[in-house]
């Protein structure tokens, strides 16, 4: 069992010295801090962001993180590893967390079709079809209050929406955004493209090969044997 | 075969033996007598400087110093042997870390709390927000992770040792272990049959938070896993009067989002 490695042996044939003996794991039921409940239950809640030592991580990218050995969000990216504890973020974005409440107020508001352009991207929920059309520089996000702020959030600067059906439905409204962020995130433009070498297929290579060393061979041409055939 | 070189072995070492007490040792240990180890047993034979495995074999030229292999003769040659072989009357009484064994610690033992229902404070919201405000959130959070059901196995995981961040190991004979995923939980059949004949049935689990304390991870490959469940007979059989070995089953965190 891997926990009970041991440093220095102890020396054994001597009954009742056993003081680094593995028995005293066995027989030692440690009463910590008076038994349940004097100890506080706030332990389950993450609490204090970045200031908190009690975090203890679970997985490999999390002890990685805590120990230092990846010292940022970016080189944490290169590794590739889904980020399943919520702590790794709060380790290095700790502070710079804000809290913004989007308030739903039943207000019912006509939006502007923007111009029709190549790369739209729309998300629905319900009847509602939230339109997301890229905008030039500068324009700023025209929308309905609703998706306004969640594009705000997303980090989108500019932005022309369109929208259909019942808007009214503030929630059907709300996740039809949701969707078309969503969707955007996994929009692949051309200079998202990676660069790539542009290698000779294999059928290229070989023939390459042939033309340079495949020497003509004169071939005697013999009577075949007629082939009977039934 | 699926535990990726683990192995678990059962000392079947009883109560009653010749090595040590009977009685468990005093809560109130001696004081250290500072960093000397003893390497010899009282039977004469000498422990590796390394590993404390039988050490046979001895350095060539001073004959103190025993090792149970070459190469944990090459690790402490580097780490000062070099230099202590030479002096005449050297007693190596302290040992270098050789960076082979993991630390040592001890493990405590509680009984865990129940997990009690949350009581949960509703907010104040105004009449006309009021009940579609809150689904609507619940939905709207579970929309934007992106939630999945192995997810919601992993945050149940992480609920049940929010109660004591600290553990390592999760005793408790024949009964159901915590997973960590919903991918790779053994079958039935995929649990071997102790050789006695009867079936092994789960004594306890190891939890990655040992990890922490084990020093062994790295950026490159490094042991690592979510839980290991360790099956054992469910006779408590005796199969001789050495170690006898177990059923080990590794559960890794999944690489999917």
């Amino acid at each position: 069992a891997l926990w009970e490695a041991g440093r220095g042996p102890e020396a054994p044939g001597d009954p009742g010295m056993g003081n680094c003996g593995g028995f005293r794991r066995g027989f030692r039921s440690g009463i910590r801090g008076g038994g349940s409940g004097s100890r506080g239950r706030g332990c389950g809640a993450y609490g204090g962001k970045a200031e908190d030592r009690g975090w203890r991580p679970i997985t490999k990218l999390g002890r990685l993180v805590k120990d230092m050995k990846i010292k940022s969000l970016e080189e944490m990216y290169l590794f590739s590893l889904p980020i399943k504890e919520s702590e790794i973020i709060d380790f290095f974005l700790g502070a710079s967390f804000k809290d913004e409440v989007l308030k739903i107020m039943p207000v019912q508001k006509q939006t502007r079709t923007g111009q029709r352009t190549k790369l739209k991207v729309t998300g629905c929920w319900g009847s509602v079809l939230v339109c997301f059309i890229p905008a030039p520089r500068g324009t700023g996000i025209l929308s309905a209050p609703v998706p306004k702020k969640l594009l705000m959030l997303a980090g989108i600067d500019d932005c022309y929406t369109s929208a259909r059906g019942c808007t009214a439905t503030l929630g059907n409204f709300t996740k039809a955004t949701f969707d078309a962020i969503s969707k955007i995130y996994s929009y692949l433009t051309l200079d998202l493209w990676r660069e790539t070498l542009l290698t000779k297929s294999p059928f290229q290579e070989f023939t390459d090969h042939l033309v340079k060393t495949h020497t003509r061979v004169s071939v005697q041409r013999t009577q075949a044997p007629a082939v009977a055939t039934t | 075969p699926c535990c990726a070189g683990l192995r678990v072995f059962r000392n079947q070492l009883p109560r009653k033996n010749d090595f040590y007490s009977y009685e468990p040792p005093s809560e109130n240990p001696p004081p250290e007598t500072g960093e000397s180890v003893c390497l010899q047993l009282k039977s004469g034979a000498h422990l590796c400087r390394v590993c404390g495995c039988l050490g046979p074999k001895t350095c060539s030229r001073c004959h103190k110093a025993y090792y149970c292999s070459k190469e944990h003769q090459t690790l402490d040659w580097r780490l000062g042997h070099k230099q202590t072989c030479a002096q005449p009357d050297h007693f190596d009484h302290i040992i270098p870390d050789h960076n082979f064994l993991f630390p040592e610690f001890e493990i405590v033992i509680e009984t865990e709390e129940e997990i009690m229902p949350e009581v949960v404070e509703k907010e104040d919201y105004s009449e006309i927000t009021g009940s579609m405000g809150e689904a609507l959130e619940e939905e709207l959070d579970s929309m934007a992770k992106h939630e999945s059901g192995e997810d919601t196995i992993f945050q149940k995981f992480k609920t049940q040792i929010a109660l004591e961040p600290e553990q390592i190991l999760r005793y408790g004979r024949g009964i159901a272990p915590i997973w960590i995923s919903g991918e790779n939980i053994p079958q039935e059949k995929d649990i071997p049959d102790c050789p006695c004949g009867a079936k092994r049935i789960l004594e306890f689990q190891v939890m990655p938070q040992l990890l922490n304390y084990l020093k062994a991870d790295r950026l490159g490959k490094s042991i690592d896993w979510g839980i290991l469940a360790v099956f054992t007979c469910a006779e408590s059989c005796s199969l001789g009067t050495g170690y006898t070995e177990e059923f080990v089953w590794k559960q890794d965190v999944t690489d999917t989002l």
